[in-house]
């Protein structure tokens, strides 16, 4: 009935759960805020898996895909559009903020993507750890085990156990370690702890010492587990570049895998996340100045095969490549033959630098877009592609209030 | 096919009579069902959906027709009459072409008109003015959200 007094409470639920699953993400804890019934709807599970199928369904229907970036230590949410020619537009949609603080920004060094979750480290010597379901709002607050004066070098990773009964339902867990050689000690330090969001403790882990992944190598997880480049020995000519899986499950790193390439001790290396939980690897010879990017057939902890190669081009054209030997990040769109790469721009002389993509396709690079100034020193640009799963999490704030108020800081 | 069999009117719970093609009203899944039934003549009641409304959505279903059938404008030019015709409609015309759309399950224009109302609501203010929400939240039940969200994306 036409009316002036009608207000979106008055649809029925069906069609108010239509409406409402077509805001955007940034605007979902402006809607919690708005009333009683809305904050309820919005927080019901069936809710949540309807927003995250709808808005997935709207963005594959405008070829459109979300990916997290970190610059300058601030966390944004973009969208990504990529056409049938290769042209892309990155578009920054909006930033990781504390809302309620009198200074909302939130300085973040480190993100960690699983499956719709981020595992953030908040910037500084005390950091700390805070898996944030942008969905969902929450967030959980996690001490870090110890203190370490190496705590630049201290890696993380999120994945979750499969739970047998149920498929759908999976505990998280987070591996925090440490591989690093201290030159004034004359010692390798090595120290691997794993975090279960069920009993929220830490235990110590004892992994065999037969392989290396540098500090700041970044991974990336694939159903539940995570994968690395790595490598054996030390010491060049012994040198050998190899792919090392953490199954969350059985709490253990695999065996090591072989990559499709025999690579330098110089070159790059970096893994990102394909379509259908493929596992993509670049690779940049340095000294031969060629970029390769490789996709996996098969992956799984224990066993790995390789599709023929995806990408490779000469970077000797591309202007102020740097292209960072630990941290480099990339994302590929395989319907497409496209791979976004990132890096940064040094113009010595303006002394500034800026974020820059490379945008590759078959035949080269197809474009060089600018992603604006790159002003905070040691933050090398960090991007994936943002999917959110309908995989059941646990729900710690759920729980009693007396644990509510131990977790949430 | 005679002339007045394609022709079908429609009638409005406030008694406006509507008389449009056969094609443009089947775009509704609600009529196509009664006509098919044949439970009804020539006329159809539409109870839940006032003239003023029914209007609105006969224009629609007009447009989407036309295009369906020969095919001359560009699904971008329809895109463009969509975003203009539903840019001045205000809210509560909305959530009455919601129901509208919904009760006649004309699905295009149910996406339509939600994704109208997700578009034009943003900050707090506006999503209760435009949304037509009183905030009956006490200062502790909001602090507790605001608690529950510490974080989030903004522009």
């Amino acid at each position: 009935m036409a009316d002036s007094t009608m207000a979106i409470s008055d649809l029925p639920r069906d069609t108010l759960e239509d409406v409402l699953s077509r805001v955007p993400l940034k605007s979902l804890r402006s809607l919690r805020l708005t009333s009683k019934k809305l904050n309820t709807l919005l927080k019901d599970e069936r809710f949540t898996k309807k927003y995250v199928t709808d808005q997935a369904k709207a963005a594959a229907e405008k070829d459109e895909f979300l990916a997290i970036m970190v610059m300058d230590f601030r966390v944004h949410l973009t969208s990504v559009n990529i056409d049938d020619s290769g042209c892309t537009c990155i578009n920054r949609q909006a930033e990781l903020i504390s809302p309620n603080n009198a200074n909302p920004r939130v300085d973040i060094s480190r993100v960690f993507h699983c499956e719709g979750l981020l595992l953030c480290v908040t910037k500084g010597i005390k950091s700390k750890l805070v898996v944030w379901d942008p969905y969902s709002g929450q967030t959980r607050w996690i001490d870090q085990p110890r203190r370490t004066s190496y705590h630049n070098y201290v890696l993380h990773a999120l994945g979750y156990e499969t739970e047998k009964k149920d498929k759908s339902f999976c505990c998280h867990k987070i591996l925090r370690f440490l591989d690093v050689y201290d030159l004034n000690k004359r010692r390798r330090v090595r120290e691997f702890e794993i975090y279960n969001f069920k009993t929220s403790s830490w235990k110590v882990l004892r992994v065999p010492n037969n392989f290396y992944v540098d500090s700041n190598r970044r991974g990336v997880t694939l159903k539940g587990n995570t994968y690395w480049c790595g490598h054996l020995n030390t010491f060049v000519p012994d040198w050998r570049h190899i792919l090392i899986c953490f199954d969350f499950t059985r709490e253990r790193f695999g065996p090591h895998m072989h990559l499709p390439f025999q690579a330098d001790r110089r070159d790059t290396l970096a893994v990102s996340s394909g379509r259908e939980e493929q596992l993509a690897v670049l690779l940049h010879r340095r000294e031969a100045s060629r970029l390769e990017i490789w996709v996996t057939s098969k992956i799984e902890p224990e066993d790995v095969s390789w599709n023929k190669l995806f990408l490779e081009m000469d970077t000797a054209s591309l202007t102020g490549f740097q292209f960072p030997y630990n941290t480099a990040s990339f994302f590929i769109d395989q319907k497409r033959s496209v791979a976004v790469v990132f890096d940064e721009d040094n113009l010595a002389h303006k002394h500034t630098s800026r974020y820059i993509a490379h945008v590759i396709g078959k035949n080269g690079c197809v474009q060089k877009l600018d992603l604006g100034e790159c002003t905070e020193s040691f933050c090398w640009l960090f991007a994936c592609s943002y999917v959110p799963s309908l995989v059941q999490k646990e729900q710690p704030v759920r729980r009693s209030k007396r644990k509510r108020n131990q977790l949430v800081h | 096919m005679s002339k007045s069999e394609k022709k079908i009117v429609l009638k409005s719970l406030d008694n406006e009579a509507f008389e449009v093609e056969k094609a443009v009203a089947l775009q509704s899944q609600t009529i196509w069902v009664m006509c098919e039934d044949k439970c009804v003549g020539n006329e159809i009641p539409l109870e839940n959906v006032t003239g003023q409304i029914l209007a609105k959505v006969i224009d629609y279903c007009k447009k989407h027709a036309v295009v369906d059938g020969d095919g001359d404008e560009s699904s971008e030019e329809l895109k463009n009459w969509d975003t203009e015709f539903t840019k001045n409609m205000d809210q509560s015309t909305l959530f009455n072409m919601i129901l509208a759309a919904n009760y006649l399950n004309i699905k295009s224009l149910l996406n339509l008109t939600c994704q109208a109302v997700a578009d034009k609501t943003k900050t707090i203010d506006e999503f209760h003015t435009f949304l037509n929400i009183e905030n009956n939240f006490t200062p502790e039940e909001e602090a507790q959200i605001c608690q529950e969200n510490l974080w989030a994306f903004d522009d």
